[in-house]
């Protein structure tokens, strides 16, 4: 039986070493783009200023890129020992993506990070800038590798993977099928992009600080022009992908669209509530609910869920109590229906092993048949027994478990509405900065200034939320309908896990710490005290 | 070739700024925290204390089991 409390604390540590290490990524990705930009424009001008510029920026990257180097190795350790049951069932798919990234892009980032830092005075222009790209993609590639494994994670397929009932893994089919999956490549381009705007952001931020305290202006106006200008591209682009990515959740992950949007009954014309009191409800209360009903207070705003997620004025969006309890019309199975189905794999693997152990071929024959029996067609795609036998777990729980067929709606509806509604203000902030920049008044434009430079922590506050509604919304499994989070982690004493989350604890703020000062330093040193 | 190489790193170090040099050294620090002390006191490897083939009858066995569980919902 797995320790509710072993639960929770083994995911306390995983979000934490998560949030953590994400502090540090986005900045990385965003902020080597940057860096390559303005060494771009120093290459084809040659003008010292832009050096002195690159420079500065660089060094700011270099301290992030520092800290926060193999922040993320403590989850491969995680992976182990406190999700033992999950790396075991996945680890061979998982695996594959994580191994690429570190033997691909870990040492490219390696490569030219040597180059671009220790370089300046011993390779060519040419040669540095190019190292300078490289290091930008290196680090942006690190990411693609992430999120193809988080995208397995969030809508596994059977187009690229098989379970093989011998050993209970999963096992990868189709490497480029694992690549090209929509979810991972959309959520790659709208982290990459988040991680620009974030980017952007922050020079602008920091330039501004220099305008309002009349320092380095020449240095200031520069920086702030490439700032307003990548970071309008970077915002809209992460707006416009967005809604891609929100369209694949709809068509992926039913259950997280309905709690992301607090829509508790399935409609046709389904609204998004711009600003909403979600109320919390039981599962009896939601099986009894009507059309409207899961706010105590919202302003809507009619159809335009149904055209984000299914990309039709009047198409037809379930709600929660459609996804747990069914809903025949639109062809939606019950949440028992699946936790039965998944319940007879589990029996059927159990089966398989019992003859394997007696010897008995055709008992082996019968139950592999069995576990591996086309149970429902979707679209034209044919779902096997097998990939719903982690619905099977939930018959261990009371009432099948039905109240966590969901996700909490609560938190995820407000991580989500969070995150959008500073995506649009970094958009308005982009759009006036830069008009400003184009007529030449951002200059004396005070207000504009303070906004940009209290905008700084704000990216990472939404990319923070941006995840907790990505993963949180994902419960309650580990890999989507495969594996659920409580089936996934390690029969552990609860002493372990929390011992090492209080280490990482002191570990990740000491290291918050030591970044903040050293970047503080820098910035109020400024581009003279650079290099 | 493989000379310049060395140094290049050889001579990059070398000019390391003050700044570099913290970064450098926060870095071997952690380094040592997560790779000697985590790994070695809080993060054993068990697969030389298990054989292939009972990880295999152990998960199994874990995959097959159904047992009550006592887990809450968060909202």
């Amino acid at each position: 039986m797995v320790d509710y409390n072993m639960l929770e604390w083994a995911r306390a540590q995983f979000a934490m070493t998560a949030i953590f290490h994400f502090f540090f990524v986005p900045f990385t990705l965003g902020m080597s783009f940057m860096v390559a930009y303005f060494e771009t424009i120093y290459v084809k001008t040659g003008k010292a200023e832009w050096k002195q510029i690159t420079q500065f920026w660089q060094v700011l990257f270099g301290i992030n890129f520092a800290i926060g180097l193999s922040t993320g190795i403590i989850h491969e350790f995680e992976f182990g020992t406190n999700w033992s049951t999950y790396s075991w069932v996945v680890g061979d798919l998982f695996g594959a993506p994580l191994a690429v990234e570190g033997v691909i892009a870990f040492f490219m980032e390696a490569t030219f990070a040597a180059i671009a830092f220790f370089g300046w005075k011993r390779v060519s222009k040419g040669v540095h800038l190019m190292s300078s790209w490289l290091l930008a993609a290196g680090s942006n590639l690190s990411a693609l590798w992430i999120l193809i494994a988080n995208g397995f994670m969030q809508h596994p397929t059977s187009a690229f993977y098989t379970f093989n009932i011998d050993t209970a893994r999963l096992e990868l089919t189709d490497f480029l099928s694992l690549i090209l999956q929509p979810v991972a490549q959309v959520k790659f381009l709208h982290v990459v992009t988040a991680s620009y705007t974030m980017a952007a952001v922050f020079v602008l931020g920091v330039s501004s600080l220099y305008l309002l305290r009349g320092k380095y202006t020449s240095f200031a106006k520069k920086s702030a022009t490439v700032a307003a200008a990548s970071g309008l591209i970077a915002s809209i682009a992460v707006a416009v992908i967005g809604d891609d990515h929100a369209y694949e959740v709809a068509n992926t992950q039913p259950t997280k669209i309905a709690s992301l949007e607090g829509l508790i009954v399935g409609e046709k014309g389904a609204p998004i509530v711009a600003m909403g009191l979600p109320k919390y409800m039981s599962v009896e209360e939601i099986k009894n609910a009507k059309e409207g009903d899961g706010f105590t207070f919202e302003i809507a705003l009619p159809h335009l869920l149904s055209i984000l997620g299914k990309r039709e004025f009047d198409a037809f969006v379930p709600g929660v109590k459609d996804l747990i309890y069914g809903n025949e019309e639109y062809g939606i199975w019950s949440w028992d229906k699946l936790v039965a189905e998944g319940k007879r794999a589990i029996d059927d693997l159990h089966k398989y092993h019992a003859a394997k152990k007696a010897g008995d071929e055709a008992g082996m024959k019968a139950a592999e048949e069995d576990f591996h029996a086309i149970v429902a067609d979707v679209d034209g795609t044919k779902v096997e027994r097998a990939e719903l036998m982690g619905y099977g777990y939930f018959a261990e729980l009371p009432n099948n478990g039905i109240e966590f067929a969901y996700p909490p709606v609560a938190p995820v509806f407000f991580s989500f509405h969070l995150m959008v509604a500073l995506g649009f203000w970094f958009i308005l902030l982009f759009v006036l900065a830069y008009v400003a920049v184009l007529k030449d008044t951002y200059w004396d434009n005070k207000m504009l200034q303070q906004a940009a430079l209290f905008t700084i922590p704000l990216p990472w506050i939404a990319i923070s939320f941006g995840w907790m509604s990505a993963e949180i919304g994902r419960q309650p499994w580990t890999v989507f309908g495969v594996l659920p989070t409580f089936k996934s982690v390690t029969p552990l004493d609860l002493v372990n896990v929390q011992a090492t989350f209080f280490m990482f604890l002191v570990a990740f703020v000491v290291l918050g710490i030591a970044e903040l000062k050293m970047l503080f330093t820098v910035v109020k040193n400024g581009p003279k005290g650079a290099h | 070739m493989i000379n310049k190489i060395v140094l290049f790193y050889v001579d990059g170090f070398k000019n390391l700024s003050s700044l570099g040099k913290k970064l450098w050294l926060l870095i071997i620090i952690k380094l040592v925290v997560i790779f000697v002390i985590l790994k070695v006191f809080f993060f054993p490897t068990v697969d030389s204390v298990v054989s292939k083939d009972k990880q295999v009858d152990l998960y199994i066995n874990q995959l097959t089991k159904v047992t009550t569980q006592k887990i809450k919902k968060e909202e």
